[in-house]
């Protein structure tokens, strides 16, 4: 008998009048103490699987026909006063969003202790004492004082331990945790992830772990099972799965992860878009981005094959057949890299901008965070600088003050050999003309009142009206939108394509180096893959640069000449792709790289501790001396000035000063 | 001789405006589409049926005229009573006017009267000159007179009912046979809950019909004290209040806008300004500023009488004048709302974007800014809507509303202060003005509520909708 089991599960939702079938006939089972693994990209059904179970759907959400088991019995035919008691005490839950799942006007402690009070009758004083060891267990410092706090006054990573804490209050069997570090950074993430596997090492429980980063499956689960368009296409076990994904989607979904071996080429991607649910299929799901699809895939849904390792819906599994033939592989299409060092296009000198912190009835200054600290670096033309660090170290900020969408407090940006900071709006006009910006947020980066046409129009000011459509067209073609589109609205359009409208946006001044602020981090690794390419394939047709700020360091091995890492508002490493990422010499560009998670498995590694202290008050001294394991007496006075390790790579850390003789790791 | 008072040309151009925009809306999904939603609600539909009523009659009494009494040498002589094309149509009833007050649907006038006939002076109740006055014996004929004409009014009414329906089934047909169209459409599996509206409709038809046909036999909610029917004075109250709740806002809608849109976006001093602006208007009691403006107003009227040549005209201005002094103290909670929200677009990446192009901070107002926040203009327009109908009302009861002279809800309500105060207590002008002034702000709020949920993408809710069986194939 399984601990959880999901028998041929529907649920339907009900959306302005279309019938959206999130989950249709999905059936797994989750033993005692596994980590189990739902992978797929948005929309395809995951949360509403979960929820499903927890029945929690929202109104327009109903489970039509299936049942769920936990500990063999059904979990549909128990009244809600029964499943009162399932949730929470058999079954936790934790969600992606750590800021949304905490009720901003409780204290900590209470609301720890709601869910104590409905399944454990304790006494006030072991209530009490049980608040604190679960803090504890989650790993918040001084549990005791921060049992008092309101969740604002909580970081991101430190909720999702309070909701982790409050997940397991009443020691669940099993613990679904819906995406649970997708919205945290890299090291954050590592560190709820090592806590998760910990406590479950402890408790015995089971984890249903649903995500989308084929990095946290590796590293965590046990089994996975691979979801696409509201069904299961392939379930494995972990080692089975990595070492040979049977689906062509599973397949698909690794080839178009970037990575540092992949540099040079274009990435596999998968062409096309997640298909609508509302829609009725016949055949296999995948069929239209298939490239193995035959005439069978269309018309009949392929049942359950074994692949030899892994249960497969695929219809190239079917009589024992070995699967896709990987002769079809996309040949690798080189890309021209202009490696010969070109002109510098925009220097960056000890640029700062600081934020007032206003208090008090009449908004006095009573401060300044300093989200930009003293930065200085340069780009070549047709060369890409990537800019990486956690949020809120201040990568946006300088994005924009280099745009001068934000007036910088000090220092100075030369573009093209003039300077633009301080230019009057008419005069920075100009001079602005061939810096462009991309955002990360592709649904609030399009105004949704205009239509395509006048979006890309508005860079066009000057041009006359032929020459506009003209240049239109010829835009949309480069990014690989169809003609109509332009007469079109962007919420008629997929997260990628608003994406490429933006790309197509910014590319109407013809720019020459473009600020791309993590376009691709809210997106899925196949879409992902698209703009990625697309991106590399402008720099080589037309020589453009870019800044790319990001956090995914796989992005970065793929697509950075050049890199920099920020820690609260300064550059603390920076030099060639090559130098920081094969050798990082700064203590917190080790804890960063090591702790993406990689498909290759799980590795020791040096974590960083603890979260990012706020800008508004930095340590005294190196910032990060709070979190380095190797920090030093003179690190927590003096900030360490930059020393040169090679060329072009250099860094900000005591251990490479003159004054002492480090070694770095 | 046609007169266009300030309000009649304010309420034109708010019409001419709402088409314009219909029109444009139509061709745009994204504007059309939360209508379509408001389209698809039952009770937002059934509630803009009933003021599509109100409207129609308020619109009617808004086309004013002087007509010509006389011709004196060729040149035609006209009278100073200003009256619409509601009047005229409604003519038997504004003419009926007996001594004093009658109860609803009585023979007789409500208070005793001291007549001589025949040199013998007796105190009775006299017959009423216009209400049951074709009765011989009313103590018999009248209720079944009353039933008889009421009957008849309502077949009138569900025969015209039936001949619209069919119009909307005919229309709809589309390919499909009359009788498909009509069960499709009364069994509600259209888009638009045409069913609801037209049972509406019908609802209205049955009460308006014989309520009019009625009319000009008797008074139908009763005479007030100058023997004026009441019933004609509800319907005359509809278009003042109409006129306060929507060019109050007209008034005010270019403050707030303009405003809060500047505060949010432009910040620095001018913010601190315009908040400090709002913030003290909104500390000062809005009825004593109302009161002064309305008193001050109303010592210059008075002092110049020789620029108005009608009563109605001077009524007229000082309508306007309140409409625009309930819009001067009623813009800053939009304008705050405002505020905030372009506060919140000024960082919208898609804003900065059009920056980086160098767009102009006015285009960027007009084309970014002010078409992403219309939606809560408009949601703070109907939900403002009714409370300005109350305002008028509790205004012109304190006596710092519109003009006495003008009919209104508030003038109706007013009067009937002392009204209650007799014994027996005349009830009927009191309970007239209260069942239009609840059937008007109720539908009102429901549409409003219907608008907010359509506009709103917080509130939304989905419907259940999805079949209930355990699986469909
Ligand atoms: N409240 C809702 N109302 C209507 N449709 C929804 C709602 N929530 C999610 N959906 C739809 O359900 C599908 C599955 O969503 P979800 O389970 O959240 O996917 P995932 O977790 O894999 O990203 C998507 O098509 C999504 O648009
Ligand atoms: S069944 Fe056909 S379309 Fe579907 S994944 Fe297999 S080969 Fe591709
Ligand atoms: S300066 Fe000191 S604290 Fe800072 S990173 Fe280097 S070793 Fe660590
Ligand atoms: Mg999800």
């Amino acid at each position: 008998m399984s601990l959880l089991e999901l028998e041929n599960l529907r649920t339907f939702l009900e959306n302005n009048g279309n019938i959206v079938r999130a989950v249709d006939g999905v059936s797994f089972s989750v033993e005692k103490g596994e980590t189990f693994a739902l992978l797929g990209e948005s929309g395809c059904g995951k949360s509403m699987t979960s929820l499903s179970v927890m029945r929690l759907l929202p109104d327009a959400g109903r489970i039509v026909d299936g049942d769920i088991f936990f500990q063999g019995s059904s979990l549909l035919s128990l009244p809600e006063k029964g499943m009162r008691d399932i949730r929470g005490k058999k079954i936790g839950i934790i969600f992606q969003e750590p800021g949304l799942s905490l009720n901003p006007v409780l204290r900590v402690r209470d609301q720890i202790g709601e869910v104590l009070d409905r399944h454990a009758h304790l006494d006030r004083e072991a209530r009490n004492k049980r608040i604190v060891e679960l803090l504890d267990q989650v790993g918040i410092p001084d549990p005791e004082l921060r049992a008092e706090d309101y969740p604002f006054q909580f970081s991101g990573g430190m909720k999702q331990r309070v909701m982790i804490a409050m997940a397991l209050a009443a020691e669940p069997d099993v613990l679904i945790a819906d995406e649970p570090t997708t919205a945290l950074d890299v090291t954050i993430q590592a560190q709820i992830l090592e806590l998760l596997r910990s406590l479950q090492k402890k408790l015995g429980m089971a984890i249903l772990l649903i995500t989308h980063d084929l990095g946290v499956v590796s590293e965590m689960a046990s089994r996975v099972a691979v979801m696409y368009a509201g069904e299961i296409v392939e379930t494995a076990s972990r080692d089975a799965f990595f070492a040979r994904p049977a689906h062509p989607y599973s397949r698909k979904l690794f080839a178009s992860l970037p990575g540092r071996e992949k540099r040079g080429e274009m990435l596999d991607m998968i062409r096309g878009v997640v298909p609508p649910l509302s829609r009725e299929f016949s055949g296999c799901r995948f069929a239209e981005r298939c490239d193995h699809a035959f005439d069978l895939c269309r018309e009949v849904s392929p049942i359950w094959h074994d692949s030899g390792g892994s249960l497969v819906r695929c219809h190239l599994y079917a009589d024992g057949r070995p699967g896709p033939v990987e002769e079809r592989k996309v040949v690798a299409e080189p890309v021209p890299r202009p490696d010969m060092p070109g002109e510098i296009l925009l220097s960056v000198r000890d640029l700062s901008v600081h934020f007032p912190i206003r208090k008090g009835l009449f908004k006095r200054v009573a401060g300044h965070v300093a989200a930009v600290d003293g930065v200085s670096f340069s780009i070549a033309e047709g060369k890409t600088l990537a800019l990486v660090g956690e949020s809120g170290c201040g990568k946006t900020t300088l994005g924009k003050a280099i745009l001068q969408l934000l007036a910088p407090t000090s220092g100075s940006v030369n573009y093209d050999g003039k300077e633009i900071t301080g230019l009057g709006r008419r005069s920075l006009k100009k001079a602005r003309q061939g810096l462009q910006i991309i955002f990360q947020d592709p649904y609030a980066s399009l105004n949704p009142r205009m239509r395509i046409r006048e979006i890309m129009e508005e860079g066009m000011q000057g041009m006359g009206a032929g020459d506009r459509n003209a240049h239109i067209l010829e835009l949309l073609e480069e990014v690989g939108l169809s003609e109509d589109a332009q007469y079109r609205y962007p919420h008629e359009f997929s997260g990628g394509q608003r994406q490429r409208i933006a790309i197509a946006r910014a590319l109407a001044v013809n720019p020459r180096l473009i600020v791309c602020d993590e376009p691709t981090s809210a997106l899925d690794v196949s879409v992902q893959a698209q703009i990625l390419n697309l991106l590399k394939r402008l720099q080589a047709d037309h020589g453009l640069s870019f800044l790319f700020i990001t956090h995914n360091i796989s992005v970065v091995e793929y697509l950075a000449h050049e890199v920099a890492v920020m820690y609260l508002g300064r550059i603390v490493e920076k030099g060639r792709a090559e130098d920081v990422l094969t050798a990082p010499a700064h203590p917190y560009t080790q804890a960063l790289l090591a702790a993406v998670p990689s498909i290759a498995g799980r590795t020791p590694r040096a974590m960083a501790r603890f979260d990012l202290p706020s800008p508004a008050d930095p340590p005294a001294g190196c910032h990060y001396h709070l979190r380095c394991p190797h920090s030093m007496p003179q690190c927590e006075t003096r900030y360490p000035e930059p020393t040169r390790l090679g060329e072009s790579h250099e860094v900000r850390c005591h251990l490479y000063g003159n004054d002492t003789a480090g070694t770095g790791d | 001789m046609v007169v266009i008072l300030w309000t009649d040309g304010l309420v034109f151009l708010l019409s001419g405006l709402i088409l314009a925009f219909a029109v444009y809306a139509s061709r745009r999904p994204h504007l059309s589409l939360p209508w379509r939603r408001v389209g698809q609600s039952r009770s937002g539909m059934i509630s803009a049926v009933i003021l599509i009523c109100f409207v129609s009659i308020g619109l009617l009494d808004s086309f004013h005229f002087r007509p010509q009494i006389a011709i004196d040498k060729g040149k035609p002589i006209y009278s100073v009573e200003v009256l619409s094309a509601f009047d005229f149509l409604v003519e038997t009833m504004r003419n009926h006017t007996e001594r004093t007050y009658s109860s609803p649907f009585s023979a007789y006038a409500f208070s005793r009267e001291t007549v001589a006939s025949d040199g013998v002076q007796s105190r009775i109740y006299p017959r009423l000159r216009y209400g049951g006055a074709d009765l011989a014996d009313p103590g018999r004929e009248r209720i079944p007179d009353i039933l008889k004409r009421s009957l008849v009014a309502a077949l009138e009414g569900i025969g015209v009912w039936a001949l619209l329906a069919a119009i909307l089934v005919f229309r709809h047909s589309g390919g499909k046979s009359f009788p498909d169209a009509a069960s499709s459409i009364f069994r509600g599996e259209t888009e638009i809950p045409w069913n609801a509206m037209l049972g509406t409709l019908l609802a209205i038809f049955l009460i308006a019909f014989p309520a009019f046909a009625l009319s000009s036999h008797y008074h139908v909610f009763g005479t007030d004290k100058v023997g004026q029917d009441v019933f004609y004075l509800a319907l005359k109250s509809i278009r003042t209040g109409l006129v306060i709740g929507t060019l109050t806002t007209l008034v005010m809608l270019p403050f707030a806008i303009f405003l809060g849109i500047m505060a949010g976006y432009l910040g620095g001093w001018l913010d601190d300004v315009i908040q400090y602006l709002y913030t003290m208007l909104n500390s000062i009691p809005a009825v004593l500023l109302i009161a002064a403006s309305v008193l001050m107003m109303q010592v210059y009227i008075d002092a110049h009488p020789a620029l108005f040549e009608t009563m109605a005209e001077r009524a007229d201005l000082r309508l306007l004048f309140l409409c625009m002094i309930l819009g001067m103290t009623s813009w800053t909670g939009l304008c705050r709302l405002l505020r905030g929200e372009a506060l919140k677009l000024r960082e919208m990446e898609y804003i900065l974007a059009a920056q980086a192009f160098g767009v102009s901070r006015l285009r960027i107002v007009t084309r970014h800014i002010l078409p992403n926040v219309m939606h809560i203009v408009l949601i703070s327009v109907v939900m403002e809507f009714s409370s300005l109908v109350l305002a008028e009302a509790v205004l012109s009861y304190v006596g710092v509303g519109v003009d006495p002279s003008m009919i209104s809800f508030g003038t109706m309500i007013n009067s009937a202060r002392l009204e209650m105060a007799r014994e027996p207590m005349v009830w009927w002008p009191l309970a007239a003005a209260f069942v239009f002034m609840f059937a008007m702000v109720l539908s009102a709020n429901l549409f409003a509520d219907a608008v907010r949920d359509a506009f709103d993408p917080r509130t939304r809710v989905a419907s259940r909708r999805i079949p209930p069986v355990k699986d469909e194939a």
